[in-house]
């Protein structure tokens, strides 16, 4: 589901009278198979490079929104042996999603950070926003230097503040995501704040972006990955899911839990903060009747205070047309004790052992289509049918029974063996259809219609290395 | 040639084959290897390097010869050795590698003579014969007299062997059914729990095939044949229709016949015709086999086992065992042609591929599960649309033939296929009956490339997989389709096909697909299925009227200026066709044995104008009949008009007044008298012309619509028929109402060894009217008798629900001797009988035909007859008239009507 329904309600029937009299999209389909794969694969990408006790990952990505509100970051930590790995959502434009995955591995980097690194930071021997991270993979970088300048002055504040107060000690992982997503949160919500205009620290279009940034939202999951540790810190509805193989039967394990009204005790955490709101806060299970997750980064409308929100719709500099996406109701009504929303993540610590086989990382427009179980099993179908090499030969001295035990084998994987080399597009492939005719309807429906079939899709699936694991393991338990 | 994208391995020693094709004189050169063990290279042989060659040095080629044969492998040598044999020494070979190189050199060397059909045993027997023999003068062809044991693992393919055996004892190849128990006897290694029994053949065997190859070739060179290698046929020039010239890349052979025998490269070589193109269907299969290391006890006479309803097939290999198969969903290869360069080279293994095989064999051979892996070899074979060689003389030129397309029997069918295609060319016709096998069964869409890969789904794993008699193929369907197809379909027809065409075989009754007839089933050695429904499509032809499509049938048009075609025809036709105009004349064209080259209705339209209607599966063969023999000036004109044509046959005793409804003419029978035609409108179509006749003996018309109005026409009856009880019916009705009425049809019953005195059709042969092809010989026959004769036999004892059924190929015994086999086989209706036709024979003791000076006496006084059934021999009653059959016509205003839906 779509994060705010825009769409009227009469251009969805304009659009069902149109499309009754059209041939059926999925019996006719309008694209030939070529199409939907090349339209399939256009995201696609695989690392093969292996990292500490990972071996490869592949990700893939299929916009619904145009454009498309979904990121995704990976990095390895310069400094130390960690693997991060990024999937954010964004919702009412991709400005938030895209400052989030543009910073928030860099506040991980410096949240990580011993003393040492930060000091040289702060006399400027090392560049926080190129120096801690390495970043892999394509990554959309964000382009604006000025607006580059003022990231770049915030994550130096928190440099200077996380040396002062409270740098990493090398254990608490767990805190350091804390603070580098509640940080980053707090940096995108006060650099909006409209006192920056008027203390002129900021060009007009330079506080356009960070407006941009701040009123639109975004909710993501990180995976930090160190030796056997994982750690998954989740803020929203995006979802991570382990894939365990265990007496040869895959099983799914969530790393993650959903902040949405689904989930009790979100619900109930948020009517702990805020007694006697309840019935206020949570309409159509939805915050304020409006917000499906129930934390996020961004989304400043449920964050700042009234006196914020009031005080940016009578400056004057700020053009009507801005804030005029959000109508009249800029404050949501019955807005008395903000903050309602913040970006805390829940995270889970997870030692991997040789059964961990890989991870599935992927927006909510995946699990809607496709159960956690159901992943796992298609990414597990598609690993053995990708690890039966194309040509066997028995070995030497073999007998005929070893072979045919092997070939046996092979021939239950030699059935997975799927059209699409990529287990992110498999899974995209599979979340869409799988026929021809389903998907090639699901990728040619109409701009203000797509949003009513699916949300954008971002699939990361990192596989693991099970002999570096149990390596470590024996290292670990000795 | 699209070779870049083919895998080929070249073989590297040590394998398997090194030391296959070495010559006798390098063995006797070459101490310390055993007979026996001289193909075995076990590891400590040396390697031997690129096989060595029998064949002459590089000599200048030959300016002329009067064949040239294009294929140095078993069936091209052989065919140069037969023909040499019989004294035509003036023989070249061309082998574009080695001698072998193809696919001779990886056969696995079975020499089977359990086969499909008669013909086909006495081919194999044949080869075997030879092979034998030389292995006996000490030619060395490594044979191996092991026997064979066919195993059945269902009652089904139980079934099958005992018919099998029942023909083969007619012939007197030894054999025997045996119990698991037996089997086990006969061969310990094998896993008998789960079989019903099998097939005992003691007189077959194995051999080294590429070894009879090099016989064939020594042989033949003896005799003055000039085998050449490392010279390819690029071209094949024809003038007048007739080979000419062969241009090869050592330059031109001037020739009169050229022998297509290029195995895989035979398609593309028809190709290089020049200036039409020969047609020779067949498409490239992986097949593999797999070869063990030595596994202690392995008995060296170990019987060649062939377990079909695993795939599989089994010999001893050099004290190891060799399991290969025909799998179902093989890989066909070279779709785009073989590569020019193709020698002693296998393909890539796919061992997931042969991973079903493998599990078969080690259930069959649990002992080969410790065995470890010497080989496994994919090589690619030929295969054709129906599993049968490709022989005989192509329609498109004359004295191009072919011999190819050797389906992975080409050692066990080599010696009777040379000996066959030589008689061919000396004699211009076979030995023995070859329709089954000749090319002129197929037509153009045949040799479609993709119509090819896709028949490779059946026709490959054919050689296992139990095929029910009259078993239609499902691959290739619905490439000809009548215009009333759809309105067939929609009536719940059941189709078949006939030379692509398809053609309704019966109409689906309302229950068939009800719960209680689940267990019928469509193909079967018993009632099938279809019967009910043929049963109620019979009956309506006998009292009612039915529709029935006939479009597949060939037809022609025949014209000239002035009285040329007449003269043509007199001249093919051994019936009178200067009738009348608008009359209709049944005749044979004789060849000049008298068999019949083809059977035919012609109907004179004008003066010098004919309309020649041909059994579906003449379409080849009688166009290129009369194509040879048309006047060489030109003026007769042939056409093919099948597809312009449908055909509708409106029969049974309502015919006459229905056709007068929708017609607008008087079909009385004084008006429109039987076997006459007229041009008539039917509805609102013209053009149509109707022909008062049908093939079944039943009253009715068959009209034949310009394609376009076909649909008109049948919707204009179908309406016009609601109150005489019309209905569709298909082609098992006329099957079952011809052969009960006694009717022969051509390439069923008659073949061109068969003359129309054998078949009780001398009435239609006019001696006075002139020459004619084949005159002499009737005449010969009518004087001093013939060979066999045709009859009708009821079979006694028998019950249609309970017995296996006869299908055809089934041994006749009268007084308890072999006197040949059935034709054509169906329930008699109103006989309330089994009908079998066939031809009865005076076998002597040595199985040569006897002439029968008065065949009506032979076949009907003092003799006791007995069909032959999988080994129960049912008592049957002959006749050589149609009997009478208790049918009391109801006069058709008392008959209702079918109840309105």
């Amino acid at each position: 589901m779509p994060k705010r329904n825009k769409a009227s309600g009469a251009n969805l029937i304009r659009f069902k009278l149109r499309n009754a009299r059209i041939p059926d999209a999925v019996q006719s389909p309008r694209l030939t198979p070529q199409m939907v794969t090349s339209i399939l694969r256009m995201n696609e990408e695989a690392v093969e490079e292996s990292y500490g006790p990972v071996r490869s990952y592949v990700k893939n990505q299929l916009q619904s929104n145009k454009p498309i509100e979904d990121r995704s970051a990976q990095g390895h930590l310069v400094h130390g042996s960690a693997s991060l790995f990024g999937v954010f959502d964004g919702h009412g434009g991709c400005a938030c999603a895209q400052a989030v995955s543009d910073r928030l591995l860099s506040y991980i980097a410096v949240a990580m950070a011993e003393h040492d690194i930060l000091a040289a930071i702060n006399n400027g021997k090392l560049d926080p926003t190129t120096d801690l991270l390495q970043h892999i993979g394509d990554t959309n970088r964000l382009v604006n230097t000025d607006l580059a300048t003022v990231h770049k002055q915030s994550l130096a504040n928190f440099a200077a503040e996380a040396m002062a107060i409270a740098h990493f000690d090398g254990e608490s992982v767990k805190d350091a995501l804390v603070s580098a997503f509640l940080r980053l949160d707090r940096d995108i919500v006060t650099e909006a704040l409209p006192s920056n205009l008027q203390g002129g620290s900021m060009d007009m279009s330079c506080y356009f972006d960070t407006l941009a940034i701040a009123f639109s939202g975004a909710v993501g999951c990180v995976a930090y990955i160190d030796g056997t540790d994982l750690f998954l810190a989740n803020v929203g509805d995006t979802q991570a899911v382990l894939g365990v193989h265990n007496d040869n039967r895959w099983e799914a394990v969530p790393l993650s839990d959903t902040h949405n009204a689904d989930n009790p005790s979100e619900v109930e955490r948020i009517t702990r903060c805020h007694p006697n709101e309840a019935p206020n806060i949570i309409k159509n299970r939805r915050l304020f009747g409006e917000l499906v997750p129930l934390r996020a980064f961004g989304d400043v409308r449920y964050k700042w205070t009234k006196t914020d929100l009031k005080h940016l719709l009578n400056t004057k500099q700020i053009p009507k047309h801005v804030m005029s996406v959000f109508g009249d109701n800029l404050i949501p009504h019955k807005y008395r004790t903000p903050p309602y929303l913040d970006a805390e993540p829940e995270v889970m610590h997870h030692i991997l052992t040789p059964k961990d086989k890989f991870l599935v990382i992927a927006s909510d427009g995946l699990w809607e289509c496709l159960s956690p179980d159901k992943v796992i099993q298609l990414v597990a179908g598609h690993l053995d049918g990708q690890q039966v090499l194309v040509n066997y030969k028995p070995n030497e001295g073999a007998t005929l029974k070893e072979v045919n035990e092997v070939l046996s084998n092979r021939r239950v994987s030699l059935k997975n063996r799927a059209l699409d080399s990529n287990t992110a597009t498999h899974l995209l492939r599979s979340a869409l259809g799988p026929d021809h005719g389903q998907v090639s309807a699901q990728l040619t429906l109409p701009q203000p219609i797509v949003r009513f079939y699916r949300d954008d899709i971002t699939i990361t699936v990192i596989f693991f290395d099970s002999e570096y694991i149990k390596d470590k393991d024996i290292k670990h338990t000795r | 040639m699209g070779t870049a994208g083919v895998k080929c391995l070249k073989i590297t020693s040590p394998s398997i084959f090194s030391r296959r094709i070495l010559p006798s004189t390098f063995r006797a050169a070459a101490p310390g290897y055993v007979k026996t063990r001289l193909f075995s290279t076990a590891e400590g042989d040396s390697p031997s390097p690129e096989p060595v060659s029998l064949a002459t040095p590089p000599k200048p080629l030959p300016q002329q010869a009067r064949v040239v044969v294009c294929g140095g492998g078993v069936v091209g040598l052989s065919v140069a050795y037969h023909l040499a044999e019989r004294g035509w020494t003036d023989v070249v070979v061309l082998e574009q590698g080695k001698v072998t190189c193809g696919t001779t050199w990886h056969s696995v060397g079975l020499v089977s003579t359990m086969k499909a059909t008669r013909t086909d045993m006495a081919m194999t027997r044949y080869s075997a014969d030879l092979y034998k023999q030389w292995e006996a003068e000490g030619e060395g062809v490594g044979w191996k007299q092991c026997g064979s044991l066919n195993v059945a693992r269902t009652l089904d393919r139980m079934i099958h062997l005992k018919r099998q055996h029942a023909v083969a004892k007619t012939m007197g190849v030894e054999s025997q059914v045996v119990t698991p128990a037996e089997i086990q006897d006969i061969c310990p290694v094998l896993r008998v729990d789960d079989l019903q029994g099998g097939l005992w053949i003691p007189g077959d065997g194995a051999l080294t095939a590429p070894d009879v190859a090099m016989v064939f070739s020594r042989k033949a060179k003896a005799k003055g044949v000039q085998v050449i290698e490392d010279v390819g046929v690029e071209k094949v020039i024809t003038e007048n229709g007739r080979v000419s010239k062969v241009v090869t890349s050592a330059g031109n052979i001037k020739c009169e016949y050229f022998v297509n025998s290029a195995g895989l490269w035979s398609r593309e070589l028809g190709k290089r015709t020049d200036p039409r193109r020969v047609n020779v269907p067949l498409h490239a299969c992986e097949h593999y086999y797999l070869v063990t290391k030595p596994i202690t006890g392995t008995n060296p006479l170990m019987p060649v086992i062939r377990d079909y309803d695993g795939y599989v097939y089994f010999r001893e290999w050099n004290g190891g065992l060799l399991g290969g198969g025909f799998e179902p969903s093989p890989k066909p290869c070279f779709h785009q042609g073989p590569p020019d360069k193709f020698e002693f080279q296998l393909l890539q293994e796919d061992w997931d591929h042969f991973q079903v095989l493998l599990t078969e064999i080690l259930h069959r051979v649990p002992a080969m599960e410790t065995a470890e892996i010497r080989q496994l070899v994919n090589g690619p074979e030929s295969f054709t649309p129906d599993s049968r060689w490709l022989l005989g003389e192509t329609a498109e030129v004359a004295n191009y033939f072919v011999a190819t397309g050797m389906n992975s029997s080409g050692i066990a069918g080599a010696g009777g296929v040379g000996k066959q295609v030589a008689d061919w060319i000396i004699d211009g016709r076979p030995s023995l009956n070859m329709w089954a096998y000749d090319i002129r069964r197929f037509i153009g869409h045949h040799n479609n490339k993709r119509f090819l890969r896709d028949r490779m789904q059946e026709s490959f794993p054919a050689t296992a997989v139990l095929k029910y008699p009259r078993e239609e193929y499902t691959t290739g369907r619905k490439l000809r389709c009548s215009p009333l197809h759809t309105r067939q379909e929609v009536a719940g027809a059941v189709f078949g096909e006939t030379m692509a065409y398809e053609r309704a075989m019966y109409f689906k009754l309302d229950d068939d697909d009800s719960p209680e007839n689940e267990d019928r089933r469509m193909w079967t050695y018993t009632k099938p299925m279809w019967f009910e429904a043929a049963q109620e499509e019979y009956w309506a032809c006998k009292e009612r009227v039915c529709l029935m499509d006939m479009s597949s049938f060939a037809k022609f048009e025949l014209e000239s200026a002035s009285e040329e075609v007449v003269d043509f025809l007199q001249k093919l036709c051994s019936n009178d066709i200067d009738v009348d105009i608008g009359t209709i004349v049944h005749t044979g064209m004789q060849n000049k044995y008298g068999g019949f080259e083809n059977d035919t209705t012609i109907a004179r339209l004008d003066h010098n104008h004919f309309y020649m209607i041909c059994p579906a599966t003449q379409q080849s063969r009688a166009w290129t009949w009369l194509a040879r023999h048309m006047p060489q000036d030109g003026s007769v004109h042939l056409r093919d008009v099948t597809s312009m044509f449908s055909g509708i046959n409106i029969i049974g005793p309502h015919a006459q007044q229905l056709l007068a409804d929708v017609s607008d003419i008087s079909t009385s029978r004084s008006d429109f008298r039987p076997m006459s035609c007229k041009k008539i409108d039917v509805g609102s179509a013209s053009g149509v012309w109707a022909m008062r006749l049908t093939h079944t003996g039943e009253d009715g018309f068959i009209l034949y619509i310009p394609s376009e109005y076909a649909l008109h026409v049948y919707d204009i009856l179908m309406s016009a028929g609601k109150d005489y009880g019309v209905r569709n019916a298909g082609y098992y009705a006329l099957r079952h109402l011809r052969i009960e009425n006694f009717f022969a049809y051509w390439g069923l019953d008659l073949d061109d060894r068969t003359t129309p005195m054998e078949c009780g059709r001398g009435y239609r042969v006019k001696f006075d009217k002139g020459d004619f092809i084949g005159k002499a010989a009737l005449e010969q026959q009518r004087d001093h008798g013939v060979n066999k004769r045709f009859v009708h036999f009821q079979l006694e004892d028998y019950d249609v629900n309970l017995d296996l059924w006869p299908w055809g190929g089934e041994p006749i015994y009268r007084n308890g001797r072999n006197a040949g086999l059935t034709t054509t086989c169906g329930f008699g209706f109103a006989l309330d009988s089994m009908v079998c036709l066939g031809f009865v024979r005076d076998f002597d003791d040595k199985g040569v035909e006897q002439i029968l000076k008065n065949s009506n006496d032979f076949v009907m006084k003092d003799a006791k007859y007995e069909i032959d059934i999988a080994g129960t021999r049912f008592p049957a009653k002959p006749s050589i008239y149609t009997p009478k059959q208790n049918v009391t016509y109801v006069d058709p205003s008392f008959i209702p009507a079918p109840q309105k839906v």
